[in-house]
């Protein structure tokens, strides 16, 4: 089966999803992020078995342009570009796209169906995932069971706003005079929410449809939190994660149009890199050991070339896969 | 001015001030003086400039801070100082610096220089600082400010004002220094260019210098309407400036608009809603990068990017 791969590298999780030519979810695997290199690996060995043959791949999130280099993607867009797309395809009228993750949390504004407006936050980590997360280990609960536990309660506390730091260690007094834990977490989905508004709203007019996407999402105490600041209904998706995977798939589809995907499963890493030079057939052009001197040298005996470094470092790869393509005797080549 | 004792050797530093830094140096240079060669602004030069300022100070000013005390650990010792811009903080900048660094133990001299200066036409303070900075004659700097000038306007022609429109235009506006500098930027006309756009500017020194009245009718014009959104006053530094080329671009169709400030620069402040007012009604995309010492590479590249995007895409339909 045909299929198109996009995986979104944000800074605490991982998203992969594979979208056949329908446009249609085949598969798709949400993980905790480990480095890069093996939360690659693990996503790829999960989504790439049966009959599946990727015919483009697009990645997006922070770690794009290094996972860019690992598997050859043939797209790398930004994730709020990847969110926009991604939700548009999951509710085309949709007007505000409200995004919390882990470490940073955009708002995108569309308007007849083109993106009008985006910010992010700056600096500040008050509003996202990661200052809920850290609350909720201080507390000792799982963050899965966060909303649930909220919404069982009638009286929120007020908690410091601004400061995730500020926020927890306000959490922890709270708990030390005798609040109850319900109370406490629908304090702190309270300030995230109005620090989400703060940070990223400022002055924005949030039309409905508002849909939400990331994990946070799942986070109902959040989502009630939200709707209560706006004043407006807000729409969750099944898998709010997925919106970045699923928007960068999309483009890859659209993108690609017939063209032959440069995508590889096996990590190219440069340093793997070795230059295999049968200098028997060398006519002596000098394509090579005029371009690349430091690998490359002319024999002063029957002046041909030979190769003196076989390792090709990084920022020289381009250079060598150039030599080798324009070598008119087709004797370099590279091998992993 | 002081007077010096016999055997004083001036050598001059110039804060670095992106590809005018070079220009700056060669006049110098050409009346005969000794100049300390610029240092670019890197981390270091930040790091130096955020240690010795206050906290809420505008970002250039920790900058050039940072950049004189590197000159003068580099043995300079008569500091020029490009000095007002209207009504806004950087006019008090060099007392600033000059008192932070008496402080510090430091001996120099510090010598501004003003838009003002240049307004009598035959250039008279700015004529008699040079005068005193070199013991030149007034006609031998009056052949090398002509030359240097003419030099000076080649290359602002060819960076940004005779630009073509291309595929893609996005024009960049804000604070002049924070703008033009692209080591406290992270180069982002340079990312803008390498993604395919063409990146326009009105911002320029001699647009400074000149005075008002030999400015072209159209920017009378924007800026009689730009005045019009405040109380008929300058709010200093390139407030007015940053209204006027949104008008001036909107009227042109451009793709877009970058408006650049420093944290917290207060004319860039002031006008922010005006800004935000007029690429509403315009239908301009807008995108607003405020720049700071913690402001990272990675964070100003994925709004640059995503801006870009937004913009092609908007295009595409």
């Amino acid at each position: 089966m045909k299929c198109f791969l996009g995986i979104d590298l944000g800074s605490i999780s991982t998203k992969g999803v594979l979208i056949d030519e329908q446009e249609n979810i085949v598969d798709s695997l949400y993980l905790r992020s480990r480095d890069i290199e093996s939360s690659l690996k693990e996503i790829l060995d999960y989504l790439l078995r049966q009959d599946r043959e990727i015919v483009g791949a697009g990645v997006t999130g922070s770690g794009r342009e290094y996972a860019k280099s690992l598997i050859q993607a043939d797209i790398v867009k930004t994730e709020i570009i990847a969110h926009a797309v991604g939700s548009f395809h999951f509710l085309p009228q949709v007007r505000t796209i409200i995004d919390i993750g882990g470490e940073d949390s955009k708002l995108i504004l569309l308007e007849n169906k083109v993106m009008r407006d985006f910010t992010m936050n700056t600096i500040c980590s008050a509003g996202m995932g990661a200052s809920m997360e850290n609350i909720a280990v201080r507390l000792g609960i799982r963050i899965e069971d966060f909303g649930d536990l909220a919404l069982n309660s009638q009286k929120a506390i007020n908690l410091p706003m601004k400061c995730g730091v500020l926020m927890s260690s306000a959490v922890v007094s709270a708990k030390n005079r005798g609040s109850k834990v319900e109370d406490i977490l629908k304090g702190v989905a309270r300030a995230v929410a109005r620090n989400f508004l703060a940070l990223c709203a400022k002055g924005k007019k949030l039309e409905e449809p508002i849909l939400f996407c990331g994990m946070t999402a799942h986070n109902k105490a959040l989502v009630e939190a939200l709707e209560e600041e706006i004043g407006r209904k807000i729409i969750v998706p099944e898998k709010p994660e997925l919106m970045g995977a699923l928007g960068i798939a999309l483009i890859a589809k659209q993108e690609m149009r017939g063209r032959q995907t440069s995508f590889n499963s096996i990590f190219q890493r440069p340093e793997n890199y070795k230059i295999i030079h049968h200098r028997k057939d060398c006519i002596s052009c000098g394509n090579c050991f005029l371009n690349a001197p430091e690998y490359f040298v002319k024999d002063k005996d029957d002046g041909k070339s030979r190769c003196v470094k076989e390792r090709v470092e990084e920022k020289d790869l381009n250079k060598i896969k150039e030599i080798s393509q324009n070598c008119p005797m087709k004797i370099i080549k590279l091998e992993m | 001015m002081l007077k010096h004792k016999s055997g004083f050797k001036r050598k001059i530093g110039l804060p670095y001030y992106s590809f005018y830094t070079r220009h700056f140096k060669e006049f110098l240079s050409l009346l005969g003086l000794d100049v300390v060669e610029p240092i670019p602004i890197t981390e270091q030069t930040i790091k130096l400039g955020v240690n010795n300022s206050p906290e809420m100070m505008c970002f250039p000013y920790k900058v050039v801070l940072g950049n004189f005390l590197q000159l003068i650990k580099k043995g300079a010792n008569t500091l020029v100082m490009f000095n007002s811009c209207g009504k806004c903080k950087l006019r008090h900048y060099y007392k600033l610096i000059d008192l932070k660094l008496r402080e510090l133990n430091y001996n120099f001299e510090m010598v501004p220089i003003r838009p003002v200066d240049f307004i009598p036409l035959p250039l008279g303070p700015f004529m008699n600082k040079l005068v005193y900075l070199s013991g030149k004659r007034k006609w031998e700097i009056a052949k090398i400010i002509k030359k240097k000038w003419q030099e000076l306007k080649e290359e602002e022609n060819k960076r940004y004002l005779a630009k073509e429109f291309g595929k893609i235009n996005i024009a960049v506006t804000g604070e002049i220094y924070s703008v033009l500098e692209e080591n406290i930027n992270q180069n982002i006309v340079g990312q803008l260019e390498g993604l395919g756009a063409t990146v326009h500017s009105t911002l320029n020194l001699r647009a400074l210098i000149i005075p008002r009245t030999f400015h072209s009718k159209e920017r009378k014009l924007l800026r009689e309407k730009a005045l019009s959104f405040l109380d008929q006053s300058d709010p200093g530094g390139h407030g007015l400036h940053s209204i006027e080329d949104v008008l001036y671009w909107s009227q042109r169709g451009i793709d877009g608009i970058v408006h650049i400030l420093p944290l917290s620069c207060h004319p860039e402040i002031l006008v922010e809603e005006i800004i935000d007012y007029l690429c509403r009604k315009n239908e301009v995309p807008l995108l607003r990068l405020r720049i700071d010492e913690t402001s990272s590479p990675l964070n100003i590249g994925t709004r640059v990017e995503t801006f870009f995007e937004l913009i092609k895409r908007k295009k595409e339909i």
